[in-house]
């Protein structure tokens, strides 16, 4: 019996320590006019479509929809432009005003290099970069967790 | 087999403390792979060091952004400025194009449809098209078969590049004018769709104003010069974006 319980209790530690892996799917680091720097880790990434990226912070209370158009590629690498961010927190959703900002997806199983850029996006992830008009910027890095339409 | 049991359970046990010794900083680690940081919890830090969201965090800190703006704010889209009395710019000449009312495009709320897939329907009319010399395929092909859709706030939609509205952040390459309009066009950035097309036509963008250029309208309003080639001679058209068709807007 006592074995069965320990065995139960190692094997639900790793489940959770591998839980805490699957779920580092990504960062987000709001930067704001001021100068004050916030980075939530790990933060959950999901694909709406062809339109939209959803970001989840980790306790659940904050998410972000980034919605996107005028995607193309740059070799396979595939680049759209954001234009309008919504901010759902405490039941409520606020529209934030975006200014200007790039968002690369990476769908494929290897990495693909930025343009003009030493940098590599991993495979099936996304780089996000926007600045909103009150000069907020916030990026997002990271694999993506899932995917809806 | 009560020993049995108790050798047993004793490397068990120790398997048990090391697996959750070791979740926290795997978690970390898988963090830290992930783009930047471990530890879910807000540790104390310098005052200029970037802070970690940590357990009292509440979804995202964006009040900055959510709050009531401090001031009427401009609108949402600021359109093409104003028209210059003298426009002067480096790359830019001073003459503005001209047009005679024959063959100026209509203005802004009633230029030609695209035929493409923007929803502007209508046909070419027996005007000039020429199509892109290097995708002739199914539409799209020339993205990956994905469809182009305008980004609202950028100009051209985004075609030209990622250039947002009412931002100086692209190179002013000229004006356009008509009656009581002008558009103002911009550098196409590298790696765009627009560089694309320039590409696959072999032009050469050059700042409007001069006569005797090529005039593309592409999304939103938005339009380009280049030098004529072989291929395309100098007029004005209208840019298809599903296949990069050009139509001939010169009757």
């Amino acid at each position: 019996m006592l074995i069965r319980t320990t065995a139960a209790l190692a094997g639900a530690a790793l489940l959770l320590a591998g839980s805490a892996i699957a779920s580092a799917a990504g960062t987000a680091t709001i930067v704001k006019s001021s100068g004050d720097t916030k980075i939530y880790d790990p933060v959950r990434i999901h694909m709406i479509g062809d339109s939209s990226v959803r970001i989840d912070s980790a306790d659940g209370r904050g998410t972000l929809t980034i919605v996107h158009a005028a995607c193309s590629f740059s070799g396979d690498l595939r680049r759209c432009l954001p234009y309008a961010v919504t901010l759902k927190q405490r039941g409520v959703t606020h529209p934030i005003e975006v200014e200007r900002g790039t968002l690369y997806l990476n769908a494929t199983d290897a990495a693909l290099p930025l343009p003009h850029s030493s940098m590599k996006v991993p495979p099936h992830s996304i780089m996000l970069g926007l600045r909103t008009q009150r000069g907020t910027s916030i990026s997002v890095t990271g694999r993506v967790d899932g995917a809806s339409q | 087999m009560k020993t049995l049991s108790r050798e047993l359970t004793k490397p068990l046990a120790i398997v048990l403390l090391s697996t959750i010794a070791l979740s926290a900083p795997l978690g970390a680690l898988a963090q830290r792979r992930g783009g930047g940081g471990g530890g879910g919890q807000a540790a104390p830090r310098a005052a200029s060091a970037p802070a970690r969201s940590g357990g009292r965090t509440q979804g995202f800190d964006l009040h900055e952004d959510i709050a009531p703006p401090a001031r009427s704010t401009a609108p949402v889209r600021p359109v093409t400025p104003p028209r210059p009395a003298n426009p002067v710019h480096e790359n830019a000449p001073v003459v503005t194009q001209q047009h005679d009312v024959a063959s100026r495009p209509p203005a802004t709320a009633h230029r030609p449809a695209l035929i493409g897939n923007l929803g502007y329907g209508g046909q070419p009319g027996g005007r000039r098209v020429i199509r892109d010399p290097r995708y002739q395929g199914a539409p799209w092909g020339w993205n990956h078969g994905v469809t182009w859709n305008p980004a609202p706030r950028y100009w051209g939609g985004g075609f030209w590049g990622p250039w947002a509205l009412g931002i100086a952040a692209a190179g002013i390459f000229g004006y356009i004018a008509y009656d009581d309009e002008t558009l103002t066009s911009y550098q196409v950035e590298p790696d765009s769709p627009g560089a694309q097309l320039l590409d696959n036509y072999q032009l050469t963008q050059v700042p409007c104003g001069p006569p005797d250029l090529v005039v593309i309208f592409g999304p939103d309003d938005s339009a380009i010069c280049a030098d004529p080639n072989d291929s395309v001679a100098a007029g004005e058209y209208q840019l298809d974006p599903s296949d990069l068709t050009i139509v001939s807007l010169d009757q």
